[in-house]
C-alpha cells in the first residue's frame, strides 16, 4: 500500500456494508400468487428493496437525517414536517441545496455564489414566493453544514 | 543519549487520532448555537464534569468535579451544560472511526474517541516522508471534521507511546492539530521535557521509583535496561523500548476478548423496594446476555450486586453474590435465574437498627467467559435448540424495532414507550438525566430541525 495525500474533500471511498441506521427494508410485492399455480417468476425473485439503497450514496458515515420546519423551500418539494438526507462529504456547489448555519441556526436553502469583478457573493435562496433571498453579509458567519441529497415526503 | 532510535525508516507508523473534547464536540454538531459557547457534559446522574469544551476549559471549570460546586461558575460564563448522551456519542464514534477507514483499513478503536492508525511510511527521505505523512494527516483531520465534524489532533510516530507523547505537541500554535514525531529534527529535545508521569503507562506512584535523572521521558528511555527492570519491572522497560522507537505494543484490529462483563448503572434517586432492585438487576442481566451472545461467548457464573455508595445520609452497604452455573450459558432465563437469585443473596432491606438502606446503584457481573461454541454438553443441562432460535429472534426483533420490543417479564412489565413510540416513561429507578441533549442520530422524533 501507498501512502498518499488525502484531497480533503474528494470522495474517494471503497465503502464496505456499513449499518445505516435505521435500516427500514420494505418487501416489495409484485403479484399475488394463487395457490396450486406456482407463479413463472418465482426463480427471478430478488431480495427485498430497501430504501436505504436509493438514499445511501457512497459514504453512509457521512449522511444524516434532520427535519423541516417552515414553508420556504416548498417550490424545491420540501415541506414543513419532512425529511431530508443530508451528506456531509459532498462538496457544495452553486444551485445545490445545503443546510446552512447563520447566527447559530441550521437553515434549508438553496446556495447560490456568483462572481462578479473578482469578488464573491454568496446568498440562500429560498423557494416559495413570499420569502426573500437572504444574502451573507461581510462579517456574517455562513457554514454549510451539509448538501441536501433526498427529500423523503409523507403523501397523506 | 539513545533518542530517537534505530536510524533506518520503519515500514510503518502508528497514527493516533483522538476527538477534542468528544462529548461536548457531540452536542455542537446538531446545535450551530453552541459555537464559541462553553460546553460542558456531566457524568451519569449528572454527577461529575466529564467533558469540558476548550471555552470552558479557558474559563477554569475544572474536569471530573461534581457539577454542584462549579454551578455557579458555570453560570457566569454562560455555560451550556448537557447530561450524558451516549446514545448519540456511541453513533458518532461509529462515524469518526468508520471515517478513518476511509483512509487506512488498520483501525484499531481504542477507546469511544481516539484510535491507532497503522500507515506505510512513505517513500523518499526522512525529511520528504515526514512531510508527506503531514499533508496526509492534514487531509485526514480535514475529512473527519467535515464528515462528522468532529475536531480530532493527528500524531504521527514510530510507536503507540510515541505518537501518544506526540499527541500533546499537536496542540502547539501553528500546527493546526497535527504533529509528526518521526523523523522531527526536535523529537529528541521535546522528549527530554515531557516529564515522565505523561508517558503513557508511567504511574505517578511508579515515576517516584525512577533516579531523578529519568524523570523525563528522555530520561527513561536513556536508563539502562536493567535498572528499568529494577524500578518498573518489564511493563515499564517495554514502555522504555517503545520510547525508543522499538514497537513493543501489537497493533490489534481487534479487542481482546474479554474475560468478565459488568453492566450497572447508578439509579437517578434511591431505591428501597426490592421489586425495583430485581427490575433493574433482571434487565442489566438481560443486556449483558444479549451482548454475550452477540460476542459470542458464554458465562460460566453470574454476578449481582446492590451498594448504596453516593451521598446520602442514612446506614451504607455494598452487597454482591456470585452464582456458579456449573456449565457456561448465553440464554437469557439462565442467566437471569442465577442474577436474581444472587440479588435475593447480596441485598437486605434494613441494618440491625431497622434503617431501611437507600440502594443508589445495581449491577450484574458475569464471570468466566469462554466463547460459546462448541458448547460443553452438561449432563444435568439437556441441549435446547428451541432456545437458541428464540434467542436469534429475540435479537433480531429488538435490534429491528427498538430495545424493550420483546423482553421478560422480570425486567418490569409497565409500559415505557407510547403506543404510538414518540413518548417514554421511565421506571423508578431510571438515572437523572435533566439537561439531555436529543438523541440526534438514532431516533426518528430526535432530528435536528432546519428552518425553511
Amino acid at each position: 500500500m501507498e501512502l498518499r495525500p488525502l484531497a480533503p474533500l474528494a470522495i474517494t471511498a471503497v465503502w464496505p456494508a456499513a449499518s445505516f441506521a435505521p435500516a427500514a427494508p420494505r418487501p416489495l410485492f409484485l403479484a399475488r400468487v394463487r395457490a396450486g399455480f406456482p407463479s413463472p417468476a418465482d426463480d427471478d425473485l430478488d431480495t427485498e428493496l430497501s430504501l436505504d439503497d436509493l438514499v445511501r450514496g457512497t459514504t453512509p458515515q457521512a449522511t444524516y437525517f434532520v427535519r423541516v420546519e417552515g414553508h420556504s423551500m416548498t417550490d424545491a418539494h420540501i415541506c414543513d414536517g419532512d425529511v431530508l438526507v443530508v451528506d456531509r462529504a459532498r462538496e457544495p456547489a452553486d444551485n445545490d441545496i445545503v443546510i446552512a448555519t447563520l447566527d447559530g441556526e441550521m437553515t434549508v436553502k438553496r446556495l447560490r455564489v456568483r462572481r462578479t469583478r473578482g469578488e464573491t457573493h454568496v446568498s440562500l435562496v429560498p423557494a416559495h414566493a413570499g420569502y426573500a433571498p437572504i444574502p451573507v453579509r461581510d462579517g456574517q458567519e455562513l457554514t454549510v453544514w451539509g448538501v441536501v441529497t433526498h427529500v423523503v415526503h409523507a403523501v397523506r | 543519549m539513545s533518542v530517537p532510535g534505530p536510524a533506518s525508516a520503519p515500514r510503518r507508523l502508528v497514527a493516533l487520532v483522538d476527538c477534542r473534547a468528544f462529548y461536548a464536540s457531540c452536542e455542537r454538531v446538531f446545535d450551530p448555537g453552541l459555537a464559541g459557547v462553553p460546553v460542558v457534559v456531566l457524568s451519569n446522574n449528572d454527577g461529575c464534569i466529564v467533558a469540558r469544551s476548550a471555552e470552558a476549559k479557558e474559563n477554569g471549570v475544572a474536569m471530573g468535579v461534581p457539577f454542584f460546586k462549579e454551578r455557579e461558575r458555570l453560570a457566569a460564563i454562560g455555560a451550556r451544560v448537557f447530561s450524558s448522551n451516549y446514545t448519540l456519542y456511541a453513533d458518532m464514534s461509529r462515524r469518526v472511526m468508520a471515517t478513518l477507514e476511509t483512509a487506512t483499513p488498520d483501525v484499531e478503536v481504542y477507546s469511544i474517541d481516539e484510535a491507532f492508525l497503522s500507515i506505510p511510511t512513505p517513500p523518499g527521505t526522512p525529511a520528504d516522508a515526514r512531510e508527506a505523512v503531514e499533508a496526509w494527516a492534514h487531509g485526514l483531520r480535514a475529512r473527519v471534521l467535515r464528515w462528522t465534524g468532529i475536531p480530532v489532533r493527528i500524531a504521527v510516530a514510530t510507536t503507540k507511546t510515541l505518537a501518544k507523547a506526540a499527541s500533546k505537541r499537536a496542540d502547539e500554535p501553528g500546527r493546526a492539530g497535527v504533529h509528526c514525531l518521526w523523523a522531527d529534527p526536535d523529537a529528541a529535545e521535546f522528549l527530554a521535557r515531557v516529564p515522565v508521569t505523561d508517558v503513557w503507562g508511567i504511574a505517578a506512584r511508579s515515576a517516584s521509583k525512577l533516579p531523578p535523572d529519568a524523570q523525563t521521558a528522555g530520561g527513561l528511555a536513556a536508563l539502562d535496561d536493567r535498572k528499568i527492570r529494577q524500578c518498573l519491572g518489564v511493563v515499564g522497560l517495554r514502555t522504555a523500548w517503545e520510547l525508543r522507537g522499538v514497537s513493543c505494543l501489537p497493533f490489534e484490529r481487534a479487542p481482546a476478548p474479554r474475560h468478565s462483563l459488568v453492566r450497572s448503572r447508578s439509579f437517578g434517586q434511591p431505591v428501597t423496594r426490592l421489586a425495583d432492585l430485581q427490575e433493574a438487576v433482571a434487565t442489566h442481566a438481560a443486556r449483558a446476555a444479549e451482548k454475550l451472545r452477540a460476542e459470542g461467548l458464554a458465562a460460566r457464573a453470574v454476578g449481582a450486586f446492590v451498594s448504596t455508595k453516593g451521598v446520602g445520609d442514612g446506614p451504607h452497604r455494598t452487597g454482591s453474590a456470585a452464582v456458579a452455573l456449573g456449565f457456561a450459558t448465553n440464554r437469557t432465563p439462565e442467566i437471569l435465574r442465577a442474577a436474581l437469585l444472587g440479588l435475593g443473596r447480596a441485598h437486605e432491606a434494613a441494618d440491625r437498627a431497622g434503617r431501611p438502606f437507600r440502594y443508589r446503584k445495581a449491577g450484574v457481573t458475569l464471570w468466566d467467559l469462554v466463547p460459546a461454541a462448541p458448547e460443553q454438553t452438561h449432563l444435568f443441562r439437556p441441549a435446547a435448540p428451541e432456545l437458541d432460535a428464540l434467542h436469534d429472534a429475540l435479537d433480531a426483533l429488538n435490534r429491528r424495532y427498538g430495545r424493550r420490543t420483546v423482553f421478560f417479564a422480570a425486567m418490569g412489565t409497565a409500559p415505557r414507550v407510547s403506543a404510538d413510540r414518540t413518548a417514554a416513561t421511565e421506571p423508578a429507578w431510571a438515572m437523572q438525566r435533566a439537561y439531555a441533549s436529543p438523541r440526534y442520530t438514532t431516533r426518528w422524533t430526535d432530528l435536528a430541525t432546519v428552518a425553511a
